[in-house]
């Protein structure tokens, strides 16, 4: 599950209040429309030349901004905890990666191990690398958050391999 | 002044892009006088919906009472159905009482039911269900089937392509804002081959968040950038693609304009409002003469304790249908928007044991609009009888499941036909058509 994908690989701390995005997302956890659960078996994505993608049945526009959308919460700004129903929100620790942030080809390179098992071309790289270069070394953690943000609202993330 | 399709385009795309807003206000004017703008907008009601108990006939109420008496924690008090008397019926029948709110839609001729509809592969009398002779719809009583069938008008095996698609892509426009809008996810109904549905979240801003301060846009830059890589890798492209859609129109549903008309503050109220408010914008902005919406409401698979989950899933269709029919009427396109309803199913009218039903197969629809020829009644109402002349079940513990005496091909063709689909196109669109004696049931005009 993208949500679940998002938190573990950028080491978040959550309590898991997160329902309302994962339904703006097309998925109310625990609560399909139907007991086919969230998408048909057969579904075949638009464009593809006939090639089945279940999950594709819940990639819609107003899906894609929410994913995106949900990305830039938890990566620049965080969940704030809101007693009693949000007892600790949610929030990353990306201390570790601070260090690469003075080495963005190493940076980009940790994070897409990561997130893309590799599978994110020379291309993707150097565009993200170049917007995380556009964020002064001075800055270190938001050159972090530029990337993980440019990583995991990528469609090849969003594709699990 | 007639325009056709073919002439908006013409003039769309020989004026400057400077005066391009102003000219295709001027040309939507023409086209709304001319008839030439038109709208689909499809409720699905998920779960199988009991119209056995949304359309319940007064005259032979006691058919109804005998299957469904008090007893069985089902039954509509006949004082409490709302009477309707359908022009051509002969007989008079009752609304669920929950269904108030479409009395007035009804006694305006804006509103018509279409009676037994269900997927069929051809024409099928009860002998020929029973003893063969004539094909069935593979998985009857199927939700997962039978809402594929109602929505793709193909009974015979899976389609990756919807009726409602395929439709648009023949009518694909190649404006600036999508012809197919779902306010309820992606469904079979709006799968095409070519055209792409905008997918929105009714009441939700539609917009891509971040990218202020200094670093923003670099950023966006390369958020950009990444859409347009690895396309070449299928579901990757698939997912840019789909991105990029919505950033496209998200510039241009910054705002949606506000209506005069109140709406429910139930789901299906908030989807109908995003839709009179997309109608709205359309007039003002994209100019598009034709729109298909996808709408739709679960619950209704109604196993057990059915009586109240039913009054409050009717009562939240009609009060939004209701709300949807004056913002049209706000919005001076009651004529060119008809609105209409799809389910899995009917189901049985014999009761199980819950105070609930289970799958059936034809069932009754609503058709609302200006253009529908309202107050009447479509196609023929079953024979409230187990093992009668209407069901698919013999024998003493038949429980009700009414063969369709129209098909889903047939309640679809008309309102593609309405809409503008051609004769020559009907093919390609409803396969099976040409199997059933009336191609179209003459509601819409």
């Amino acid at each position: 599950m993208f949500i679940v994908r998002v938190l573990r690989a950028l080491n978040a701390t959550s309590d898991g209040v997160l329902n309302t995005y994962s339904t703006n997302m097309g998925q109310d956890v625990f609560r399909p429309a139907s007991v086919f659960n969230f998408y048909p078996p057969g579904y075949r994505i638009v464009g593809g030349g006939g090639l089945l993608g279940p999950e594709f049945r819940l990639d819609n526009s107003a899906a894609a901004l929410a994913r995106a959308n949900f990305v830039n919460t938890v990566v620049f700004t965080g969940i704030p905890l809101s007693a009693p129903d949000r007892p600790t929100g949610t929030s990353l620790d990306l201390s570790r990666l601070v260090p690469f942030a003075s080495y963005p080809g190493l940076l980009v390179d940790e994070l897409c191990g990561l997130m893309t098992h590799q599978s994110a071309s020379t291309t993707m790289r150097e565009t993200i690398r170049a917007a995380v270069e556009a964020v002064p070394a001075a800055s270190a953690l938001m050159r972090v958050k530029t990337a993980a943000y440019l990583i995991a609202s990528s469609s090849q993330f969003q594709v699990e391999r | 002044m007639t325009l056709t399709r073919r002439d908006f385009l013409l003039r769309g795309g020989s004026i400057g892009a400077a005066t391009l807003a102003l000219k295709r206000f001027g040309l939507v004017n023409a086209l709304a006088q001319s008839g030439g703008y038109q709208a689909l907008v499809c409720i699905f009601l998920f779960g199988g919906n009991d119209s056995n108990n949304m359309i319940v006939p007064l005259d032979a109420y006691a058919d109804y009472e005998a299957v469904r008496g008090v007893s069985t924690g089902l039954n509509i008090a006949q004082d409490t159905l709302i009477p309707i008397t359908p022009t051509s019926a002969g007989s008079t029948f009752g609304l669920h009482p929950s269904l108030a709110a479409l009395q007035p839609i009804w006694d305006g001729q804006r509103m018509a039911v279409v009676c037994n509809v269900g997927p069929l592969v051809e024409p099928i009398s009860r002998d020929q269900y029973l003893h063969g002779g004539a094909a069935i719809p593979i998985n009857l009583f199927s939700h997962s089937d039978q809402q594929g069938q109602w929505q793709t008008c193909v009974s015979t095996g899976p389609s990756s392509t919807g009726w409602g698609g395929r439709t648009a892509d023949r009518l694909d426009l190649s404006s600036t804002f999508p012809l197919m809008v779902t306010v309820a996810g992606l469904s079979q109904f709006i799968a095409a081959s070519v055209a792409r549905p905008l997918a929105l979240t009714p009441g939700q801003a539609f917009t891509l968040s971040g990218f202020t301060g200094t670093y923003g846009p670099s950023r966006l830059q390369a958020f950009q950038s990444l859409l347009q890589m690895d396309t070449d890798q299928r579901l990757v492209g698939s997912v840019s693609d789909t991105t990029s859609m919505a950033l496209a129109n998200s510039a241009l549903l910054t705002a949606l304009p506000p209506l005069d008309t109140a709406f429910p503050n139930t789901s299906l109220g908030g989807q109908l409002k995003e839709v009179a408010q997309l109608l709205k914008l359309n007039q003002s902005t994209f100019g598009l003469p034709k729109q298909l919406f996808f709408c739709s409401l679960g619950g209704f698979d109604t196993h057990s304790a059915q009586a109240a989950t039913q009054a409050s899933l009717l009562k939240q269709i009609a009060d939004a249908m209701a709300a949807f029919d004056q913002a049209t009427t706000e919005l001076g396109v009651s004529q060119q928007v008809t609105t209409f309803t799809l389910s899995d199913f009917a189901r049985t009218l014999v009761p199980n044991g819950n105070a609930g039903t289970d799958h059936a197969w034809g069932g009754h629809h609503i058709v609302m609009g200006g253009a529908v020829k309202g107050g009447d009644f479509y196609g023929t109402y079953p024979t409230l009888a187990p093992n009668g002349p209407d069901d698919t079940d013999t024998g003493s513990s038949a429980r009700g499941r009414w063969i369709p005496t129209i098909a889903v091909d047939q309640y679809a063709a008309t309102l593609a036909s309405w809409y503008g689909l051609g004769s020559a196109d009907m093919p390609a669109v409803f396969p099976n058509l040409d199997r059933f004696d009336l191609p179209t049931l003459g509601f819409l005009g």
